[in-house]
């Protein structure tokens, strides 16, 4: 028997629609500890995971681990069903192939119930090695999103630099080119708002915009947003999920190839 | 009496059967009859049918002054009795309710009265019988007098307002503009006088003609004006301007050597007889009709500006004598003898003309070189390409790749290498790229090639984690 309640229903939706741009079908692991997800989008460039701690829940119960497959469009379409102040509880039997979901408006006048079918997916999980990165940046998540969406006008890919200057945006195109720089900046009033950068070595990165972009649709679940990167590692961009988990964004740079391209 | 009756049944039915508030306009109206009559038939009405509710027009005399009110029967005795002396008392509508308020008796006859305010006397009890309505014809006649006096005015008020806005603005540029726009009232105002003479094969003509000698009547203020006329030839010489000014560029200097002679005379000649002078310029630009636009161009601008610049400043001279000193310097030195100018036109025309053939090859050679150039360059460029495509070679290659399995393999593979194609290396390399890392040195044709080839690989989340043993 697997349990979540959770009073912020409005976190769910939004991790929801974080994830569902990036991949169409993913495993959520249940386990005593916590809700996990982990998927690749389907090129295989990116890398999507997601803890949503135990702790977070208002009640958590997790008898046996379970792995449920869910279709991640059906389950974006459900919880849009959910007001943004409704309390969402999941419940899974653990023999259960569905899934089903409650949402409670705050004075508990409307109860919605939903299910949904589940899926057998067959998920390669892959592991992911903790490590140390050259270049850690925190800034403005809404920053960044405008950063990305800019830049997607000029070029397909946006290479990445960070000195101890700061960090460096920029993208070329047909049409030309565009860079935007941030210099850190620990002035600002809000802690989202501050941009800081810990580095150790400078590092040159260059990524698909348009992975960038699909990493944004999490900018709703937090103001800041932390770029790590090391030379020829992924970019890892990690949303906070309030203080119950996070998202992480894993996404493959490109890669000077002396090769052609097929 | 048989009348009344018909009437009486009329008003009945207004107000029976179709529930109107009758006044007397309207039974005057529906009835075509005299006012008085209305208000009769009305009265009548009222005293036969009790049912009915009615509203008089009281008019009578209070200590402040004559008082006309609108009063409802009940009220009416009341209403009298505050009037110091009732001068009349006649029912103003009849109706079936009983009025609460005044709006129906203002919206009862509203739409009725504005479709019928210009025949309001049409049912009147008073009638003149010498009085017989206009033909046609003279209602025409009529409008066309009134055009003509509106022609007139606007063509006073014009030019009355021209030579203000000039002192207004005395930017040239302006000037023209401004000349633009006073320009289509005066035209359109010839043709109305050319359509009531009926002479409109001629209108531009006589039109023209008539300027001119209005202007040569009128005084200084004409000088605006005349340029209007003028305009057509000015318009398109402004117009054409603007497409071959780069060729203007050569053949400025000798224009405005050309210019310079009317341009002195003008200031000259101004004070005293003003009009001969422009007479003198239509001429001029009549003469260089035929010939290429450049100078058509430029000699009406500057002479539109000339004029304009006379015409605005009340005290012209001033104002001529600085430009006279910036532009006789390039006159003066052609413009010696008054005659000559005419002659040094036509011969500057030709050789304007020649300038703008020569101008226009100029402008051909220009446009054609690049052209060629690029392609010039192109076709090196294949050259070098063809010459390097001919260097293939075959090599033995040995290629170490991933395989699905993880397993890393390697293969002997005859290549052929081109040193400069991009294109063929692909087909021959292809085989390299799996997923995994690539490790390989190849054999790089040279610095340049390589560093063309350099391209941005997407690479794969999987090369990077490893997949969980668990899962």
């Amino acid at each position: 028997m697997f349990e979540a309640r959770l009073v912020q229903g409005s976190l769910l939706k939004k991790v929801q629609e974080a994830l569902k741009d990036i991949v169409q079908e993913a495993s959520w692991d249940c386990t005593s500890s916590g809700l996990s997800l982990q998927a690749m989008d389907g090129s295989h460039v990116s890398l999507v995971q997601l803890t949503l701690r135990a702790d977070g829940f208002e009640k958590y119960r997790c008898d046996r681990n379970l792995a449920m497959g869910i279709n991640m469009g059906s389950m974006s379409k459900i919880l849009k069903c959910a007001g943004n102040d409704d309390v969402i509880t999941l419940k899974a039997e653990d023999t259960s192939d569905r899934l089903e979901l409650m949402f409670e408006s705050p004075k508990g006048e409307k109860i919605s119930n939903y299910e949904m079918k589940l899926m057998d997916l067959d998920c390669e999980q892959l592991g992911i090695p903790d490590q140390e990165y050259s270049c850690s940046i925190k800034m403005p998540s809404h920053e960044f999103a405008r950063i990305c969406r800019d830049l997607s006008q000029i070029g397909e890919c946006v290479v990445i630099t960070c000195t101890k200057d700061g960090v460096q945006f920029s993208a070329k195109g047909d049409m030309g080119s565009g860079t935007v720089k941030m210099s850190q900046n620990l002035g600002a009033e809000k802690e989202d708002d501050q941009v800081t950068i810990e580095m150790t070595e400078p590092v040159q990165l260059t990524f698909a915009i348009k992975y960038l972009n699909m990493f944004t649709k999490a900018t709703s679940l937090s103001g800041s947003v932390c770029l790590s990167m090391s030379n020829d590692v992924p970019l890892v961009v990690e949303y906070k999920v309030e203080d119950m988990g996070h998202i992480k964004y894993f996404l493959a740079p490109k890669i000077e190839d002396e090769d052609n391209d097929d | 009496m048989e009348n009344f009756d018909s009437y009486l049944a009329a008003v009945d039915e207004l107000v029976d059967d179709e529930n109107k508030l009758v006044t007397y306009k309207l039974v005057s109206h529906q009835l075509a009859l005299p006012i008085s009559r209305a208000k009769q038939v009305l009265e009548n009405y009222a005293k036969h049918n009790t049912g009915v509710s009615v509203v008089h027009t009281l008019t009578g005399k209070t200590s402040k002054g004559l008082r006309v009110s609108l009063v409802r029967e009940v009220d009416l005795d009341e209403a009298k009795a505050r009037l110091d002396h009732v001068v009349s008392s006649h029912p103003y509508s009849v109706q079936k309710t009983k009025l609460k308020d005044p709006n129906p008796l203002y919206s009862a006859d509203y739409e009725m009265t504005k479709t019928t305010l210009f025949k309001c006397g049409s049912c009147s009890a008073i009638k003149y019988s010498g009085s017989k309505s206009l033909t046609e014809e003279e209602i025409q006649q009529m409008k066309d007098s009134m055009k003509k006096v509106t022609v007139e005015d606007t063509m006073v008020t014009t030019k009355n307002t021209s030579p203000k806005n000039a002192t207004k603005k005395p930017a040239s540029q302006k000037g023209i503009t401004s000349l633009f726009g006073t320009k289509p009232q005066k035209k359109t105002s010839q043709t109305d006088t050319g359509l009531d003479q009926n002479e409109t094969n001629k209108k531009k003509e006589v039109s023209t003609n008539q300027e001119k000698i209005q202007k040569k009547t009128e005084k200084q203020e004409n000088g605006p004006a005349k340029q209007s006329t003028k305009k057509p030839s000015g318009m398109n010489a402004f117009v054409k301007k603007g497409k071959i000014d780069p060729f203007a560029m050569k053949a400025k200097t000798s224009p405005k050597a050309k210019n310079s002679p009317p341009k002195v005379k003008s200031p000259q000649q101004k004070s005293s007889a003003p009009s001969i002078s422009e007479e003198e310029d239509n001429m001029e630009i009549d003469e260089v009709d035929s010939p290429p636009p450049i100078k058509n161009e430029v000699k009406t601008d500057d002479l539109l500006d000339e004029i304009e610049n006379q015409s605005k400043k009340p005290n012209p001279q001033k104002k001529t004598t600085p430009k006279a000193r910036n532009k006789p310097k390039a006159k003066k030195p052609r413009t010696n003898s008054g005659e000559l100018p005419a002659k040094k036109r036509r011969r500057i025309q030709e050789l304007s003309s020649s300038s703008e053939e020569a101008s226009d090859d100029d402008f051909n050679d220009d446009v054609i070189p690049p052209s060629p150039e690029p392609l010039m360059a192109k076709s090196g460029n294949v050259i070098k390409v063809g010459g390097k495509n001919a260097h293939k070679k075959r090599v033995l290659k040995s290629h170490t790749y991933q395989d699905k399995d993880g397993s890393m393999l390697t293969e002997k593979k005859w290549e052929e290498i081109s040193c400069s194609s991009e294109e063929e290396e692909p087909v021959t390399n292809s085989n390299k790229n799996n997923g995994g890392a690539p490790e390989q040195t190849i054999k790089t044709p040279s610095p340049e090639v390589k560093t063309a080839l350099k391209k941005n690989k997407q690479a794969s989340i999987m090369g990077f984690f490893s997949k969980k043993s668990s899962a």
